[in-house]
């Protein structure tokens, strides 16, 4: 599309394709019209003259009187001056056929009173000896007067002996032009006329068509970050209105909803650098307001080095989030032993599972997962240490491999100990969400593992899901799609 | 073992100077691209610690300039941007290393201690440390001629430690050595393991080899 049509509105263009659309049906009809119109007359005058000569044929089989009866026939007493413009006061009805009667030498006998100013130029058309037929021809004079003439033989008595005499027939058809050029006239209006009003309605029509498209469009335009809640959808829209505005709104719906997360993620950012930032200027301040032994130092450091450690975790962990978000992210995946992994993790975490008297147990099904290693990996320990997090002293944690009925497989990590209420599990993996309050810095998590291990999934083309144990507990499930292989 | 360290910013670099300089390295300073390249080609150096951004010619510049002029100085690149293209970048120029700020001394005294030691690994079948005795391919541990049983992680993580005595190891380090598991996990089970190690290596005799260096990790040493 050119510069020139996209510029023009919605309402112009319809008009103008309305506008091309009508002329090309009115164009298409009126031809036919005007077609059929001509077509008619010319048989109507054709048949005129046929009817004419064989009138005259008719006569001389059954007469051979050359007197009034004849003359009256082929109207020998008005002269072209005096005939009446029939064609003038009925326009189309057909006109006088002019004859002229000669013998088989080819001298006149008689002739119709007008027939004297026929153009020389004309010829009637050669007539078949004798024959039943009448040949008929259309020609056009020297002054572009069109005529239609006809010949034909017959036999007759003349002058007391049987003699063939030829008929011929002529019918000016200047009236018809006029009419005709009439009736083009007319076309032509009715098309301009047709074409313009096509397109001013098209152009109201589609103007009318399009308000609920400038109301919303209003609507929208009142709507800036701070108001992303409003909606546009509860007017009584047209359908296809309808579908825009609900798309619309749900778009917003996300837009407020991505804001919210981005503020919200944004303060408790803020606040999760606060505290460990907090630390290290109290403590290093109070350190350095008085002597202190060695000791105290040491202790004051190791303090520092914790938070800070704190801080790099959560800067790498936050950048990977980042960036796992990017569509651009490759991952390096590669068909794996479930068991293996399985087996990694157990031997990382037997240590702290035997101080806890915790029993950690796996079952892989010999199933083989294709995924990243080290990003697996990094997803089960997430899960597993969260599990002896939350498990009992003597209690259990599971680690199960199924492949599912669409051939995805599914990881899970289960463990006996207090469960999450069933109101927090859509929250869980949310940036810096703690279920439990009070609990929040009890451990060295920067409350983003659980948001890495849904990003890891989802960079895997998968899922994680959260559910309640029975009877009692937490299961978190890693659903990995079925290989393309 | 003299090293060189081209960087800016001024706290860095001391922090930088000072730790390597208490583990034995010979080490000077340079403040921006050009002088570093100027002392790379005239001081005859075993390492170069270079960060990337830097004032009049960048990290990637002098990297480049250096292997154009076929000097062989083992390079580990430092910088605050941890783009996957910026490590493939560094290493494609001929950077032997790459480490991201922050990092933890300990971690960069490992990567230093590795690039430097490079070609000449030899890892020994026995290994004796005061009155302990390793054999890591019999998987048999005595200390004083006393039998002791271990798992065979906790006889990897005691190797690991015996073999690079005198070297503070992080539990970053330890994690990624001993479980494979090379990104920032539960660091938790590394102190654990250690205490769990503690317990049959050194609880029940008077020398004790695994020390704790607070905040920072664990090393392997003793006092005769």
């Amino acid at each position: 599309m050119n510069k020139a049509s996209a510029g023009l509105s919605l309402a112009g263009k319809l008009a103008i394709h309305y506008a091309i659309t009508t002329f090309a049906v009115l164009v298409i009809a009126s031809g036919i019209l005007y077609w059929s119109v001509l077509d008619h007359l010319e048989r109507e005058h054709q048949n005129l003259l046929i009817a004419k000569i064989s009138d005259l044929k008719r006569y001389f089989k059954t007469s051979s009187n050359f007197g009034e009866e004849l003359h009256e026939l082929i109207d020998i007493e008005h002269h072209h001056s005096q005939m009446p413009h029939s064609s003038a006061i009925h326009p189309g009805i057909p006109h006088h056929v002019f004859v002229r009667i000669l013998d088989s030498e080819g001298k006149l006998i008689l002739q119709s009173g007008m027939m004297q100013p026929l153009p020389e130029a004309l010829e009637f058309p050669e007539a078949n000896n004798l024959n039943e037929n009448i040949a008929v021809i259309k020609k056009k004079s020297t002054n572009n007067q069109q005529y239609l003439l006809g010949s034909a033989w017959t036999l007759t008595n003349f002058q007391g002996r049987p003699e063939k005499i030829l008929l011929q027939g002529m019918l000016e058809l200047a009236q018809d032009e006029t009419l005709l050029l009439e009736y083009q006239h007319t076309l032509v209006s009715v098309l301009a006329f047709g074409v313009l009003a096509s397109a001013l309605s098209g152009f109201w029509i589609t103007r009318r068509g399009l308000q609920p498209l400038r109301q919303i469009t209003n609507a929208i335009q009142t709507i800036n970050a701070q108001q992303l809640n409003e909606r546009v959808g509860s007017k009584n829209w047209p359908h296809e209105i309808a579908l825009l505005a609900d798309s619309f709104d749900q778009m917003l719906a996300r837009l407020d909803q991505s804001f919210g997360q981005l503020s919200r993620f944004s303060a408790d950012l803020a606040h999760e650098l606060r505290t460990p930032v907090n630390n290290l200027m109290g403590e290093t301040e109070v350190a350095l307001s008085r002597e202190r032994n060695t000791e105290e130092y040491c202790q004051i450091l190791e303090s520092n080095i914790e938070e800070c450690s704190r801080i790099a975790r959560m800067i790498d962990e936050l950048l990977f989030l980042a960036r796992a978000e990017d569509p651009k992210t490759e991952i390096n995946c590669q068909p794996l032993s479930v068991e293996n992994e399985f087996q990694k993790v157990l031997s990382f975490y037997e240590g702290i599972a035997a101080e806890h008297q915790l029993e950690i147990s796996c079952k892989s099904n010999k199933i083989v997962v294709y995924a990243d290693q080290r990003l697996l990996r990094q997803v089960l320990t997430n899960l597993v240490s969260n599990a002896i997090r939350y498990a009992p002293k003597g209690g259990q944690v599971a680690m199960l491999a199924e492949t599912m009925p669409d051939q995805s497989i599914k990881i899970s990590v289960g463990d006996n100990g207090i469960g999450i209420p069933q109101d927090q599990i859509p929250h869980i993996f949310d940036r810096f969400y703690r279920v439990d309050k009070s609990r929040h810095r009890d451990t060295q998590g920067t409350g983003l593992g659980l948001a890495i291990v849904k990003s890891i999934m989802h960079l895997h083309g998968g899922t994680v899901l959260a559910r309640n144990n029975q009877p009692q507990g937490t299961v978190l499930e890693l659903i990995f799609p079925p290989s393309k292989k | 073992m003299r090293i060189l360290i081209i960087e800016d910013e001024e706290k860095t670099a001391a922090f930088l100077s000072k730790g390597l300089k208490e583990n034995g390295f010979s080490v000077n300073a340079a403040k921006n691209g050009v002088d570093g390249l100027n002392a790379l080609e005239f001081g005859n150096y075993d390492l170069v610690i270079l960060d990337v951004m830097l004032p009049l010619l960048d990290g990637w510049s002098v990297l480049a300039a250096l292997r154009s002029k076929d000097i062989q100085t083992r390079v580990l690149l430092l910088t605050a941007r941890d783009e996957v293209d910026d490590r493939v970048k560094g290493l494609e120029l001929g950077a032997d290393d790459y480490l991201v700020k922050p990092f933890a001394f300990s971690e960069l005294l490992a990567r230093i201690r590795t690039l430097l030691r490079r070609g000449a690994v030899v890892e020994q079948q026995i290994l004796k440390c005061a009155d302990l005795e390793i054999d890591t391919v019999k998987h048999r541990v005595t200390r004083s001629g006393k039998r002791i049983d271990l798992t065979p992680k906790e006889l990897q993580l005691l190797a690991l430690m015996a073999r690079r005595q005198g070297e503070v190891l992080s539990r970053t380090v330890i994690a990624e050595q001993v479980w494979d598991m090379n990104f920032d996990s539960d660091t938790n089970v590394v102190d654990v393991a250690i205490r769990r190690l503690r317990n049959k290596v050194d609880d029940p005799f008077e020398v004790k080899l695994i020390r704790t260096v607070r905040g920072v990790g664990y090393v392997f040493e003793w006092n005769e």
